[in-house]
Formats: C-alpha cells, sequence, structure tokens
C-alpha cells in the first residue's frame, strides 16, 4: 500500500468533461484521491500497471470495446482491485450482467454526489453496491403492470377477451365481428393463445377459463 | 410427305458445304475413265400396268465429257453405271450424259414424266430416242432460269414428258452441264398423273411451311418492334434468310417472281447461304447468352466471325463464281459449325436447359449432314428418304427454337424482375442501413456525450447547493434539479428511440422489455409478455425487429388514444410472431398519424420487408392488431453478416 492513507482510484471514461468533473469531486473527498485518468481503452492496463489503484470506476461506452469486458479482466488479473461500473446506461440486463461475472457495483453517471460517493464507500468495505434506480432492476418497477392477473397467466386484455367469447360460444367469425378485427387476426390469436397455455383442444381452453373466473 | 427435293444448299450448311467442298475428290475417282463399269449391256427399266414412281436405280448410266458432242456420236459410247439412288457427281464442270431405257410391259399407252428434281444447271437437254436409235422427241438448252411457262411439263425443275406406246421401248438421254459448281442428279421417273398429284401435295406442304417462316419472320420483328429484344431480331433474320434460301433453292424466287436481279443465281443462294450463317451465329451466342460464362474476347470473335461470312457472301455475289470461292465458302461454313458446336457444348455446362433445346433443335440437320459425310467417305448409299427430311429439318429447327426463344423470354423476363426485386432489396436495405447507421450516430453523440456533460453538471449544481448558505438562491438552484433531471431523462429517452444502448449484448427481448418499462403508464398502460423458447436472432433482424415495435409503441402512445395495449414475442419453434395491439381508436386515429408521423408506418413495411417478416395491420373500432411473422428459415441458410456498422460497439 502507498505511504497515505488514502484510497486511490483510477478514472476510466472516454467523456473529457465527466472525467474530468468526476475528479473534481472524488479529490475534494479527504479519503480519496484520483491517481489517475484514462481516456482510452488501450491505456487502461498500463495505468494499473504503473498507478496501482486500489478502486476503478469504468465507463462501459469506451472506443472499441465494452467496459463490462474490461472489468471482466481486470478482477481477474487483478483480483485485489474493485471494480465499479459508471455509466450513462440505464439498462437492467447490463447490472445483471455486471453482477454476474463478479464486479463490485453499478451506478448511474447521473446519480447524486451522495449516492456516488455511497457506493464507493460500499464497495470499499467490501459490499457490492448496485443502484436500485436502475430501470426494471427491483420489483418496484413493475407494478405499472395495472392487469396483474393477466400478467401472471402472460395473457393480454385482448386475449382475455377472445377467451371469455370462446367460452361463450362464439365462433372466429362472431368474434372477429364483435371485436372489429378480421378473421385471420382471430385466428392467430387463438393459435397464441393455445400456444401459450400449452392447449390443443377447445374444450380444454374452456375448461381453462371457467377454472381461472375469466 | 412424300419424295421432295434434294434441295442442297438449303440445309445448314456448314457440314453439308463441307461435304462439298470435299465431293470433287471422292467423284473424281469415278467419272468415264474407269474401265472395269462400263458397259454397252444396259439393263432397261420396266413399267408393269401399275406403275407409280422410280427412281431407276440400277438402269441409270452416265458418261461424261469435256467435248461438247451431239447424240449421235455420244450414244456409241460406253456408259457407266450409276449405283446411287441420288448420284452425286461432284465439281464437275464436263458435260455429263445420263442414260436409261425404259420399256412399256402393258399393253396400254403409258405417259410418264422423266424428272430431273434439281435446278441449278446451266444447261439441260434431254432426248427420247427409240430402238432404232432414232430421235422422237428432244428439248435442249434448258436452264435454272427457264420460264415455268416455255417449259415442256410445267414445274419449277426439269421435267420432260416421255410417251410410250403398248410393248414400245425407249432410250431417254439427258446432258447436264453446269460450270464452277456441285452437281446432284435426282432423278426420277413418274407416272404422268402420280407427278402432277405428288407435285400439289407437294406445292401445298412447301408453301405452308414458306407461310408459317413468314408468318414467324413478321411475328417476332413486330414483337421485337416493342420489346427490343435483339434475341427476336437474330430469330426472324434466322427465320427470313430460311425461308429466301429454300424459296431459292425450290426455284420460287426465279420462277415465280421474275426478279431482274442483275446477278448470276447461284450468287445470290451463295449470299442468302451466307446470311444465313450469319444470323445461325448471331442467333446462337444470343441465344446460349455466351457472354455470361466466356470471356468477352469469345463474343467479339464470334460477331467478327459472322460480319467476315456475310462480308464474304456479298464478295461472293460481285464476283464470278469460282470453285475456290465455293470451297472456301464450305471451309467458313465448317469452321462456324464447329465454333457453334464448342460453344454449344461449354453452355451445355452452364444452362443446360437452353442448351439442350438448342441441340435438339439442330441435331436432326446435323445428324443429317454427318450422315452425309459418311456416305461419301465409306460410299454407303444415298437414298431419298435422307433427302425427304431436308426441307422439314429447317422447319423443325425453328418451331423447337421458337419454343425456346419463348421459353427464353419469359425466363429472361423472370430474371429481369428478380434483378429488379434485387436492387429493390438493395435499395430497402441501404435505406435501413443508412438510417440505423445515422441513428446510432446521432444517439451515441446524443447519450453518451451530452448525457454525460448533463450528469457532471446536475451533480455541480448540487454540490453548489450544498456549499451555498443563502436560503433563496438555494430554492431557486433546488427548482433548477428536476429541469436537468427532466432533460437528462428525455434524452435518455430520445438516444434509447433512436438506438438502445448495448443492443447487441442485450438482445432484442430485454431491450423491448426495457422500452416497454419505461413508458410511463399514462394514457396507454403497456403490458409486455415473453412466451416460448427465448431465442437470439440474427443481429439485424433483432435491431429491425426493436425499431418496428417501438414504432408502433409510439404510435400507440401518440396517437391511439388506447387505455390499454400489449406488446408480445412468441417464441413459436419455428418463427418468432411479434403481436402489438391497443384497445384504442383504431382506424380513426389513422387519417391522423398517417400525415404527421406516417414515416413510421411506411418505414416498419420496409423494415419487415427487409427482414423477411409478414407484417399484418388489422384495425378496427376496438383497437389495432399489428401481427408480425419472422420464420427463422428466412435467415437460418444466410448467416448473419453482422453489419457492425450499424450495431453497437
Amino acid at each position: 500500500m502507498s505511504l497515505t492513507s488514502q484510497t486511490r482510484i483510477l478514472l476510466v471514461d472516454d467523456h473529457h468533461i465527466f472525467n474530468e468533473g468526476l475528479k473534481r469531486l472524488i479529490n475534494e473527498q479527504p479519503d480519496y484521491i484520483v491517481c489517475g485518468q484514462v481516456y482510452q481503452s488501450k491505456d487502461i492496463f498500463q495505468a494499473i500497471e504503473q498507478l496501482r489503484p486500489h478502486l476503478i470506476l469504468l465507463d462501459i461506452n469506451l472506443k472499441g470495446i465494452n467496459g463490462i469486458d474490461i472489468g471482466k479482466r481486470i478482477i481477474k488479473d487483478y483480483p485485489q482491485i474493485k471494480v465499479i461500473v459508471l455509466t450513462m446506461y440505464n439498462q437492467a440486463k447490463l447490472l445483471e450482467e455486471s453482477r454476474k461475472i463478479g464486479l463490485h457495483g453499478y451506478l448511474l453517471k447521473d446519480s447524486t454526489t451522495s449516492k456516488l460517493l455511497a457506493g464507493v464507500e460500499a464497495v470499499l468495505k467490501g459490499e457490492f453496491y448496485f443502484d436500485n434506480a436502475v430501470a426494471g432492476s427491483s420489483p418496484t418497477d413493475q407494478d405499472q403492470f395495472i392487469d396483474t392477473f393477466a400478467q401472471k397467466l402472460n395473457l393480454t386484455f385482448r386475449e382475455i377477451e377472445i377467451i371469455r367469447l370462446i367460452k361463450n360460444g362464439y365462433t372466429n367469425e362472431q368474434i372477429a365481428d364483435q371485436l372489429h378485427l378480421s378473421f385471420f387476426t382471430i385466428k392467430t390469436h387463438r393459435k397464441n393463445i393455445h400456444f401459450k397455455l400449452g392447449l390443443s383442444k377447445v374444450t380444454e381452453l374452456i375448461d381453462f377459463a371457467i377454472k381461472n373466473g375469466i | 410427305m412424300e419424295r421432295t427435293v434434294p434441295t442442297f444448299n438449303m440445309f445448314r450448311l456448314i457440314l453439308i458445304s463441307m461435304v462439298f467442298s470435299w465431293a470433287p475428290a471422292f467423284s473424281q475417282t469415278g467419272p468415264s475413265e474407269t474401265v472395269p463399269r462400263l458397259t454397252r449391256n444396259y439393263i432397261p427399266f420396266i413399267i408393269g400396268p401399275d406403275f407409280e414412281k422410280s427412281s431407276l436405280v440400277g438402269h441409270v448410266y452416265i458418261f461424261s465429257t469435256a467435248s461438247p458432242e451431239g447424240i449421235s456420236s455420244v450414244r456409241q459410247k460406253s456408259f457407266r453405271l450409276l449405283r446411287d439412288e441420288i448420284p452425286v457427281i461432284g465439281m464437275d464442270s464436263r458435260f455429263h450424259w445420263i442414260r436409261y431405257t425404259v420399256q412399256n410391259s402393258t399393253s396400254a399407252d403409258k405417259s410418264l414424266i422423266a424428272d430431273l428434281h434439281e435446278n441449278e444447271f446451266d444447261d439441260v437437254c434431254y432426248y427420247v430416242l427409240d430402238s432404232n436409235h432414232k430421235i422422237i422427241y428432244a428439248k435442249e438448252h434448258y436452264a435454272g432460269n427457264t420460264y415455268i411457262s416455255n417449259k415442256a411439263v410445267q414445274g419449277r425443275f426439269f421435267s420432260f414428258p416421255l410417251r410410250l406406246k403398248p410393248f414400245e421401248k425407249a432410250t431417254v438421254y439427258w446432258r447436264v452441264h453446269r460450270k464452277e459448281s456441285f452437281i446432284v442428279l435426282p432423278l426420277g421417273l413418274f407416272d404422268q398423273e402420280y407427278f402432277f398429284t405428288f407435285n400439289t401435295t407437294y406445292d401445298f406442304f412447301l408453301y405452308l411451311s414458306l407461310g408459317v417462316f413468314t408468318f414467324i419472320f413478321l411475328l417476332s420483328s413486330i414483337l421485337y418492334i416493342f420489346t427490343k429484344y435483339r434475341l427476336l431480331l437474330f430469330y426472324s433474320g434466322y427465320t427470313l434468310s430460311y425461308a429466301l434460301t429454300i424459296a431459292s433453292t425450290e426455284g420460287i424466287l426465279i420462277q415465280y417472281f421474275h426478279l431482274n436481279i442483275p446477278f448470276p443465281e447461284d450468287s445470290i443462294k451463295n449470299l442468302l447461304v451466307c446470311s444465313l450463317n450469319f444470323f445461325t451465329i448471331l442467333f446462337a451466342i444470343h441465344f446460349l447468352d455466351i457472354r455470361s460464362f466466356l470471356a468477352k474476347w469469345v463474343y467479339h470473335f464470334c460477331i467478327m466471325q459472322a460480319t467476315l461470312v456475310l462480308a464474304f457472301g456479298v464478295y461472293m455475289l460481285l464476283t464470278p463464281l469460282t470453285g475456290t470461292s465455293s470451297v472456301v465458302l464450305s471451309g467458313i461454313a465448317m469452321f462456324d459449325t464447329l465454333l457453334i458446336l464448342t460453344l454449344v457444348i461449354l453452355a451445355f455446362f452452364h444452362n443446360r436447359r437452353v442448351a439442350l433445346l438448342y441441340l435438339v433443335a439442330t441435331l436432326p440437320l446435323f445428324f443429317s449432314a454427318c450422315w452425309l459425310i459418311l456416305t461419301l467417305i465409306f460410299e454407303l448409299k444415298r437414298t431419298w428418304f435422307y433427302y425427304q427430311s431436308f426441307p422439314f429439318l429447317p422447319f423443325f429447327e425453328m418451331v423447337i427454337l421458337g419454343i425456346g426463344l419463348a421459353y427464353k423470354l419469359i425466363s429472361d423476363r423472370n430474371h429481369y424482375f428478380m434483378g429488379l426485386n434485387a436492387l429493390e432489396k438493395r435499395f430497402t436495405s441501404s435505406i435501413v442501413n443508412t438510417q440505423d447507421a445515422e441513428r446510432q450516430r446521432i444517439a451515441a453523440d446524443l447519450h453518451d456525450d451530452l448525457g454525460g456533460t448533463l450528469a457532471t453538471i446536475r451533480r455541480r449544481l448540487t454540490d453548489l447547493r450544498f456549499k451555498i448558505k443563502i436560503d433563496s438562491v438555494a430554492k431557486e438552484l433546488d427548482e433548477l434539479d428536476p429541469l436537468i433531471r427532466k432533460s437528462s431523462d428525455d434524452l435518455r429517452r430520445i438516444s434509447h428511440n433512436l438506438m438502445p444502448p448495448e443492443f447487441e449484448r442485450i438482445g432484442l427481448a430485454n431491450s423491448l422489455r426495457q422500452f416497454i418499462q419505461e413508458i410511463p403508464s399514462q394514457p396507454t398502460a403497456f403490458q409486455f409478455i415473453i412466451t416460448g423458447d427465448v431465442d437470439r436472432l440474427p443481429l439485424q433482424v433483432e435491431l429491425n425487429l426493436y425499431r418496428i415495435v417501438s414504432e408502433l409503441v409510439q404510435n400507440i402512445f401518440k396517437h391511439a388514444h388506447a387505455s390499454r395495449a400489449s406488446v408480445q414475442l412468441l417464441y413459436y419453434p419455428d418463427l418468432l410472431r411479434v403481436v402489438v395491439e391497443d384497445d384504442g381508436i383504431g382506424d380513426k386515429s389513422e387519417k391522423s398519424y398517417k400525415i404527421v408521423p406516417g414515416m413510421g408506418l411506411k418505414n416498419s413495411t420496409l423494415r419487415a420487408e427487409y427482414i423477411g417478416a409478414s407484417l399484418h395491420r388489422d384495425s378496427g373500432e376496438a383497437g389495432t392488431s399489428v401481427i408480425l411473422d419472422i420464420p427463422y428459415r428466412s435467415f437460418s441458410n444466410e448467416p448473419d453478416k453482422s453489419d457492425q456498422d450499424t450495431t453497437g460497439r
């Protein structure tokens, strides 16, 4: 470790303004110091060798390579270094992927300073920090789906309507008339319903409708 | 058709002319000098009660001499037996005396016709001598261009009457002479009645076939005028050359049209043969489309060769006919045949059907010609049957080639349309790809650059806010924060719409899920469903599907006034089905969003077409359904050419 007790942080981001702003912010903190700034992916490993950072704040969007892939290499080659993804990408899938390969955190660039510092602090303590503001990463985001019953059955509002009409003995033509849709569309819907529910017969579908109170 | 004419120039020259060029070599061994065959013991031909026709094989004798002797001295010379049904004398400009003796074995008068079924002689004399060598009938110095009205028996060839009283025996002498050209002697003896019936029938079929040729010629010429399809032009030229060659060989041109052309008839025939050759080459190379599989110089060579032949025909027309030029023409014709044969064989490996058709069309003529060579080399017997087919082989050929031409026209048209489709597809793909590349660039600029800057501004403002102790300023700064937050959200939304970040990594299903989740639940609540085993499709397909769905969703959001909507991805075993629905105002909204962002739907159709998906849109009062089917097989056989330029980094 270095002579000072400060945590050495390496910034990896090709966005100059952001990189500078981040450096300024971090250097304002007494416990942290930015030991280096890297703007291109090809300079990363040389910088790590020379600067021996404790923590790396890593952007995903780097020219020519994906930050997550670089993070994976860093934690493999330097298991003692903490790596936090700091990105504009508000994507649950990317967050999941980062978590899965063992990166230490996932923060959004437009999060507040306090959140950012909280994340760094948590990771340095040995925890993982994944920003729950990332869309879809928390179950609370699901609540915008109003029709929870349909959602549970994986059926759409239109399919529920169609099942109801089938249960009431409507033919495809009658359903098409009723819903002002074409025969082809109704037929396709029925195929889809059977495919989703794993049913092959109309009687099974009617049983299903009765059982689920459609 | 019954017995027909040995019309030599009529067939497709080549091999034929080749044969003729060889003919002198073979025939010259023959003429009169060889002693063993000479005879004075001439076998008479017996006319029975049912006699109709005969080629007189075994009864025809020849004597050739260079001096213009008279009948009285010649008849005492030794004649040689001609064994062939159709004797070929070859190129021999001497006077050829033919004799045969005919005996009427019946007790009735016989009216017969002695016929020489060939009109290309410069001089023909005909004598009938009774058993006492007294001339009882004589016609002298007839030629190919003697008018029909001046002939003893009206016909295009050399026909003379032969009348025999009961049990009478008479000897017929012919003297034929032809300068600088080949001589063939298709002799025949007919019952008069039979002869006229036969000629009428023959002419009927001849004119029918010429009529068909004329019709084909006119039809293809007219079609050419309308379609500008060059093959049709060559075909019409080909047909016309054939028709004229036949007409000229059959003596129709000279006998009936009395054309006052200042050129010898043989020269005109040679010119016609050359033009036929010219069109044969042009037609063949275009019909076989040799440009598609052979080097350019081969095509140009063929064109040059064809032009050369035509030029030689003109040369032959303008200069007196000589044996040398005949041989040169034969050589050229032979070369052309071999050339075309080689091209057909080469074409066979590239366009089997067309080459086969051409071969089928020309084979009968080709084989006839080959057979003619064989008869010359191995002295096989030539029969009337061989000649019978000749006038109709070109007819057969032209009909088959006409069928081939129609087939080619249709298939070329299909190719043309296919080419047009490919072009259209390339055009579509270039529109789609350019759009994608542009969108990605703008998205990257907005999201990564402007987004990063906005995030920095926001954080520094927040930091600043905590440093400021004046409440009123702090409050104003607090009010600023949601604005920056909103601009950053808008930025993100706009750039996501343009191009979802890391799309390649995240995939269609997850990108769409995120996209739908980020849509505010007012005024329309969106539902997103995935069924089946999620499978990654080629990047291009996924990206275009994403764009289609996002355009549909935005249309619903902006124009449909729907309260509920859904987006589904159904991964069937053989296809991916995307269903986008809403319960909005359906078609009523169409007008409004056709005018303003109508580009969206048009774009969706374009993109669907580009990835080979079928797009079905169904709109009614109760909402709109869009069903998109993407069969996996539509791209399984063409590996994804992962267009790096349009997707994530």
